[in-house]
């Protein structure tokens, strides 16, 4: 599994969004880029209020033009995401508003999604309201043909000749129990989707085979979360805490 | 639940440093924020910050169909809707006061003002035209969104660039920018707007480029397009406190003088990013 395609992630919390209390932008290469914030938990409409837990609300835009249906279903994985990875439990009757902001065209694959779903995590992390079971990353896979290897696809100009792919997400969290990867706490699948374009087609193995290769790949990914957080600045330092203290190993 | 912004001890602090000419984040009355600009790998994507302001402009073309009654001329969209993100404060789906005011200036400015040449948009004359789209993206709202929207809006106009075009008979094609290098936008005038906002208090002056609390707190707004050349495009004043004509004329021209800075600005910042692409002309 080469780490070549994730090389290139970039990850950016540093100049806060003034209106919102978390937000945090998250590209795997310049063409596939997503900017997410959160506001939370604030007062929920009284039509929309949950007794024993917090509302979620999600609002997904794209780069042109105005929303539509495609825009509609990533909302909709995004919020079922973010309900399985926060504690609605602990703000009853409170809102969870989640804006994600898709900052280059969409592609005909997952990796705008899974930068999108990469940027609400680092958001979330960034507003610090909302406890939360474990960290999401996502990976898009793709394969050209079928029966040819799989692998992490996030390039635009390479996403025209895949003929089948998907995005996977993962819950990365150390009370969690799950297969261990690396350095990276255990994870536990928390959504996917997996599809073959028109005239092709998959099997099941090749969808095990799908998500080893993600799981692999989202580790990589939950590793370069860890360390934008641990390079971040908090308010009044001067100097972030890398370069305070080199030797430090968390 | 949290009382509405503002409180009263904000109102009473804001009005009191008003009528001493003192602005709460340190800015001279007629002071506009610094915009800056961040350009996208893209041609026609800018992102504008006023301070903590900040919209996300993208232009992009595609070739279609005209009018029927205006079988030589382009088309312009604009599409300018606030997300929550911008504040909690906007709701999806339902537009608020502000957000109509932007839609209708943005149009104004952008789009009636004659700012583009959209006969240069043609391509075959009742058969397919360039439809140029544009779409603003606020992302925070610290005050005076109108401006950085406006601002944003003709910088994306000014950085895009639409790919050439070559029409044989009734044959049109259209040559990828590695083959042919893209052409700019045929613009007429760069109109830039400067909002100011009165205060119910007779004594104070008005001030240039609201934040987020004066904008709240003031009892009018004035909006005036202007581009470098001293000619009003647009004048919007809807309401608000009686102003005499002469303060008015006092307004456009402090309007002009700031209009020129902002003008040599973003011919500077743009000429920096257009340098910093590799365009070779083979």
């Amino acid at each position: 599994m080469s780490s070549t395609a994730l090389r290139s992630i970039s990850i950016s919390s540093e100049e806060g969004l003034d209106g919102v209390d978390g937000s945090a932008r998250f590209s795997f290469h310049p063409s596939c880029s997503a900017l997410a914030s959160v506001s939370g938990p604030i007062t929920a409409r009284l039509a929309a209020e949950h007794p024993a837990r917090a509302t979620v609300e999600v609002y997904v835009r794209p780069l042109s033009s105005v929303p539509g249906t495609a825009e509609k279903s990533r909302g909709m994985a995004i919020r079922e995401i973010v309900e399985r990875s926060c504690l609605l439990a602990q703000h009853p009757r409170t809102l969870i508003q989640v804006v994600v902001q898709a900052l280059t065209n969409p592609t005909p694959g997952y990796a705008l999604l899974a930068a999108e779903i990469n940027a609400c995590t680092l958001a979330l992390i960034n507003a610090g309201s909302i406890a939360m079971r474990g960290v999401v990353c996502a990976v898009p896979v793709g394969r050209v043909k079928k029966g040819s290897a799989i692998s992490v696809e996030v390039d635009v100009a390479d996403d025209v000749v895949l003929e089948g792919g998907g995005c996977f997400a993962f819950l990365f969290g150390f009370a969690l129990s799950g297969p261990i990867k690396g350095s990276a706490p255990p994870c536990e699948d928390v959504w996917s989707t997996y599809s073959a374009r028109p005239g092709s087609s998959f099997d099941q193995a090749e969808l095990v085979r799908a998500r080893e290769v993600a799981r692999e790949a989202a580790a990589e990914v939950w590793q370069c979360v860890k360390n934008s957080i641990r390079h971040q600045k908090t308010i009044g330092e001067t100097q972030s805490p890398h370069e305070v203290d080199v030797k430090m190993e968390i | 639940m949290r009382p509405p912004s503002p409180s009263i001890p904000e109102k009473k602090f804001l009005y009191d440093a008003l009528k001493q000419s003192l602005r709460l984040d340190g800015r001279d009355m007629l002071d506009f924020r610094t915009p800056t600009f961040t350009f996208g790998p893209e041609l026609g994507w800018v992102e504008c910050a006023m301070g903590k302001t900040r919209v996300i402009a993208q232009l992009d073309a595609k070739m279609v169909k005209p009018l029927p009654e205006r079988p030589f001329e382009g088309i312009i969209t604009i599409h300018s809707e606030i997300s929550p993100m911008a504040s909690p404060d906007y709701e999806p789906g339902r537009p608020s006061e502000e957000e109509v005011t932007l839609t209708r200036m943005l149009d104004k400015v952008l789009r009636r003002s004659d700012t583009i040449d959209k006969e240069s948009l043609c391509i075959l004359a009742g058969q397919r035209v360039w439809q140029l789209r544009l779409t603003v993206h606020v992302l925070a709202d610290a005050g005076n969104i109108l401006d950085c929207s406006c601002l944003a809006g003709i910088v994306a106009f000014k950085h895009f660039r639409k790919p050439e075009v070559e029409v044989v008979g009734d044959e049109v094609i259209v040559h990828s920018p590695s083959e042919r290098a893209p052409i700019s936008l045929a613009i007429h005038h760069t109109p830039f707007c400067v909002t100011f906002a009165f205060f119910p208090d007779a004594l104070t002056r008005p001030v240039v480029d609201p934040s987020l609390l004066e904008q709240r707190l003031s009892s009018g707004l004035m909006s005036i397009a202007m581009n470098a050349q001293r000619e009003i495009c647009v004048l919007h004043k809807a309401g608000g406190v009686p102003t005499a004509p002469e303060e008015v004329l006092r307004l456009i021209n402090v309007t002009s003088i700031l209009v020129k800075d902002l003008d040599k600005r973003v011919e500077a910042r743009l000429l920096e990013d257009w340098e910093g692409r590799k365009v070779e002309v083979r």
